[in-house]
């Protein structure tokens, strides 16, 4: 037979089918344009030099999409190709041979592949271009961005490859059923409807087992930065779980309604509990990528909603005040005499408000088992510690920490205040300093500037003496020359303006020029945090914003072919009497379904991963447990009500496509 | 009279095109007969139970059964008359593959909120009636299509109708299947139950009482069963059909 025939037939056969086929090629390419943009963050500059982990992340996300994203794909190409069986069916009563009919299949693929691959990459590169550009546009203001996005030929190729591997696949699974079935089998197979699905108990244990294990290493891994690869583990077991249990356990809750007769033979949910059985195995894998995806959003919008609003708060707690002023003049009494005429002078020439002269001592010591030991001695206590091992020490008067926080502390001859941003001081009641014991209170770690991205122990002593005994004491490594040596104390003026802002600004900057002193305002240090942390607010933006798109089509792709499936059963069932009322309520009693149980799935993985989520977003300097929750909580509900309305739009679709 | 069809016309109009699908057709059903419309392809035949089914509406003209105008019925109750007032036996069956048999010849029941002893109650008696207790929870794509028209006929059967229509109910089958439904057709009409069929075969016309001839819109001619054997009825149905297709030629 002549291949130009066959090929002739492979296109009839697609054009045949075009209301079905090119909603699957249009969403196949808008799938995989997505996974374009997502696979171009590996290659972006801002990815790979922010931190190491981060591109271990962005990486994790990207295994992850494209998981889902081929599963999609090949679950809605299944769909296609039982719609042509009965066609295929037709030539070979006709005379073709199955190898025939194979090749008519790969003809198609090639056809599926190739239009696929131009399409998601052309709508990747430019929808990614139009992201950018908004999200750069948005965020002008704030100093964050990604700066240009180019045309990558390594990830247009990757997506080439992926559609390729993709589609073969689908191509053997499709040959291998083909040459299963004779004639007539093919023939009927489009028209047979699904037998019913019976429930493994197998796959219940080993989903329930799956699930469990991802859980448990959630749960149980406490280090975070030793174990990126438990965290990659825990997901992939939660999401090969949550494909088994859905596949399984629906069929036996079904079941199990459909046994009870008293709620199976309600109208309601005799219509919805025997149709949704009836095609429970690709429901299964359509509502368990839905929950995924749904996990997937909520997971990525709490950490980037919890990143932006800690941001916030730390550039609010970073700066007690609009402006800082240190001098560097490296002796007490300099220092404090300077700033006190610089405020003077300041004063002169406008109005100032909560100003306020501190000192404090930075340095740095070994933390080891509550005992804080001098880099000069640490060798003596402990060989094993080295410099690396050190965390960084600020040492202020209980006076300081009052007026700076806004507090009232008061601490006796033996106590000192302390605070850690990363540390955990939870259950230290004393701690040993330089062979001192002292009695401790801990206080919030607001008292820590925010753009410390490592260890800091703060500590407020209850005079200057003592902070003075503690600046003496730990001595700190001046460079090559210097060695070891005390710290100066560092001086610092907070104001905020009140009146004649310009003029101040001027003088200001007039002196930063002459003198060694540093002015800091609270607009350049929320410049320098966007700068550092806005990039991953723009990946967690782009990555919400793909999942989002990916559950649309989803659900759209969901109803639509169900709705195909669905329209000659609900003509029947008209026929014989069903209101078009009952209709309606047959679809609302969807709901629980097809919303609300991938949503409660969602919630509850994003519950058992939130403790591990926790501990890595500290890795980013998020430190604060009740902005991490209002965050994940804040998301849940925006995200239940934008779910919602997508969900009552295509099923409005659904409803449209039955009743034509 | 239970069913009356007065004046019907149908008229299908599309983008300017006039199609007259029925011109004038009228004639009454009695309460516990057994009536076969005949006539070829295109013929109306179908519009006609259509529109007597409820699935369309005339033109022209009305229908009433029991008394009741049929196009008085509010929309929103249409299909509550449907399943209480109708039963319906298809040509190609039309059971759901999503149910097994049992809830396939349940549904108009579970549409209609009968209790559960009930269904169980009326189940017991129309599957020994049919004779399909034995499939009841087999799925309709695991047994044969004689047995799919039982199951259908079951359900038609199962809310008690007043009015039962059957659409070519054997066209899918095999002579020796066929015969067989036209058997449960008939034991379905001695036990008190009115039958209005549509069909070209002959001899599942001659298992009526009364046969109406159809052609062009239009009742041509109609025969009584009478006392006559089935043999001779079906040379008479023969005979008219031969004559209703001989004038249409000329």
């Amino acid at each position: 037979m002549k291949t130009s025939i066959l090929n002739k037939l492979a296109f009839r056969s697609i054009f045949s089918h075009k209301q079905l086929y090119f909603p699957f090629l249009l969403a196949v390419s808008l799938l995989f344009s997505l996974e374009y943009i997502l696979l171009s963050l590996m290659q972006n500059e801002y990815v790979l030099e922010f931190h190491p982990d981060l591109k271990i992340f962005v990486g994790m996300g990207i295994f992850f999409s494209t998981l889902l994203m081929v599963i999609i794909s090949l679950y809605t190409s299944n769909f296609i190709q039982k719609n042509q069986t009965k066609e295929f069916g037709l030539y070979t009563v006709l005379g073709l041979e199955k190898k025939h009919i194979r090749w008519i299949t790969f003809v198609q693929m090639l056809f599926n592949w190739i239009v696929t691959s131009i399409f998601s990459v052309v709508i990747g590169y430019l929808t990614g271009n139009l992201m950018f550009v908004g999200l750069n546009r948005l965020m002008k203001d704030t100093g964050a961005g990604l700066m240009d996005y180019p045309f990558q030929i390594q990830t247009a190729l990757g997506i080439v490859a992926l559609l390729l591997g993709t589609f073969l696949v689908s191509f053997i699974f499709h040959s291998i059923k083909i040459s299963r079935l004779n004639p007539t089998e093919l023939f009927v197979s489009a028209h047979k409807g699904q037998r019913e699905p019976k429930g493994n108990w197998l796959v219940t244990v080993l989903g329930l087992a799956t699930l469990g294990s991802g859980y448990y290493i959630a749960l149980t891994t406490n280090d975070v930065l030793g174990s990126l690869m438990n965290i990659f583990i825990a997901i992939f077991l939660i999401v090969i779980g949550t494909y088994l249990l859905f596949l399984s356990l629906s069929i036996f809750i079904l079941k199990a309604l459909q046994k009870n007769k008293r709620i199976y033979y309600k109208k309601n949910n005799f219509l919805s509990i025997s149709g949704m059985l009836h095609r429970m195995n690709n429901n299964a894998v359509s509502l368990a990528s839905i929950a995924i995806l749904c996990s997937g959003i909520i997971l990525v919008l709490g950490l980037t909603t919890t990143l932006y609003r800690v941001m916030e708060t730390q550039i609010a707690s970073s700066m007690p005040t609009d402006y800082t002023v240190q001098s560097f003049l490296f002796d007490k009494e300099e220092d404090e005499t300077y700033l006190i005429n610089l405020e003077n002078e300041l004063e002169k020439r406008g109005q100032l408000e909560d100003a306020y002269l501190h000192s404090s001592v930075n340095t740095n010591g070994y933390f080891v088992d509550r005992k804080l030991i001098p880099l000069t001695t640490g060798s003596s206590v402990n060989e094993t510690l080295n410099t690396s091992q050190s965390v960084v020490l600020i040492g202020e008067t209980v006076d300081t920490y009052n007026e700076m926080q806004d507090e009232t502390l008061t601490l006796s001859e033996n106590e000192v205040a302390i605070t850690s941003n990363l540390l955990d001081l939870e259950d230290f009641s004393t701690i040993e300093i330089n062979g001192k014991e002292m009695q401790t209170k801990v206080v919030s770690n607001e008292a820590i500037p925010a753009e410390y991205g490592i260890e800091v122990l703060y500590l407020a002593f209850p005079d200057e003496n003592q902070l003075e005994e503690f600046r003496i004491a730990f001595e700190n490594y001046m460079g090559p020359n210097g060695d070891y040596a005390p710290s100066a104390y560092q001086y610092v003026l907070n104001f905020n303006i009140a009146e004649n802002e310009d003029e101040i600004q001027n003088y200001l900057n007039e002196r930063q020029e002459e003198d060694p002193i540093r002015v800091t305002t609270i607009e350049e240090t929320s410049q320098n945090l966007y700068t550092l942390y806005g990039g991953l607010l723009f990946i967690g933006v782009i990555v919400s914003v793909v999942l989002i798109v990916g559950i649309i089509l989803m659900l759209y792709f969901k109803q639509i072919t169900e709705g195909h499936q669905d329209r000659e059963n609900y003509r029947i069932m008209k026929q014989v009497g069903l209101e078009k009322s009952m209709i309606e309520k047959t679809i609302q009693s969807q709901i629980v379904w097809v919303f609300g149980l991938p949503l409660a799935v969602a919630v509850l993985h994003n519950l058992f991963v939130s403790k591990i989520v926790y501990t890595l977003v500290g890795l980013f300097g998020v430190r604060d447990l009740s902005i991490f929750g209002t965050s994940y909580f804040g998301v849940l509900v925006i995200f239940a009500a934008v779910y919602w309305i997508f969900y009552k739009l295509t099923s409005r679709t659904y409803y449209r496509i039955i009743n034509e | 009279m239970l069913l009356d069809v007065k004046h019907i016309k149908k008229v299908y109009r599309t983008r300017g095109n006039e199609t007259i699908a029925l011109r004038d057709v009228d004639f009454g059903v009695k309460e516990g007969e057994f009536v076969a419309i005949m006539g070829e392809s295109g013929s109306g035949k179908t519009t006609l139970l259509n529109i007597t089914a409820t699935f369309d509406e005339p033109t022209e003209g009305k229908i009433e059964l029991n008394g009741q105008d049929l196009s008085k019925i509010p929309s929103k109750q249409i299909a509550q008359f449907r399943r209480e007032e109708l039963g319906f036996v298809f040509q190609d069956f039309n059971v759901l593959d999503t149910f097994n048999n049992k809830d396939n010849i349940l549904l108009p029941l579970v549409l209609s909120d009968v209790p559960k002893h009930e269904m169980e109650k009326r189940l017991d008696e129309v599957s020994a009636f049919v004779g399909i207790e034995s499939l009841l929870n087999k799925y309709p794509y695991e047994i044969s299509g004689g047995q799919r028209q039982r199951i259908a006929i079951a359900r038609a059967l199962i809310n008690q109708p007043k009015l039962l229509l059957a659409d070519e109910p054997t066209g899918n089958l095999d002579s020796a299947t066929s015969s067989q439904i036209l058997d449960v057709l008939r034991s379905v009409n001695e036990a008190g139950n009115t039958i209005m069929m549509v069909t070209h075969s002959v001899k599942a016309a001659s298992e009526a009482a009364r046969v109406l001839f159809i052609k062009d819109g239009k009742i041509f001619h109609e025969v009584y069963r009478g006392k006559a054997d089935s043999q001779a009825f079906q040379e008479r149905i023969a005979e008219s059909l031969s004559v209703l297709n001989d004038r249409g030629e000329k």
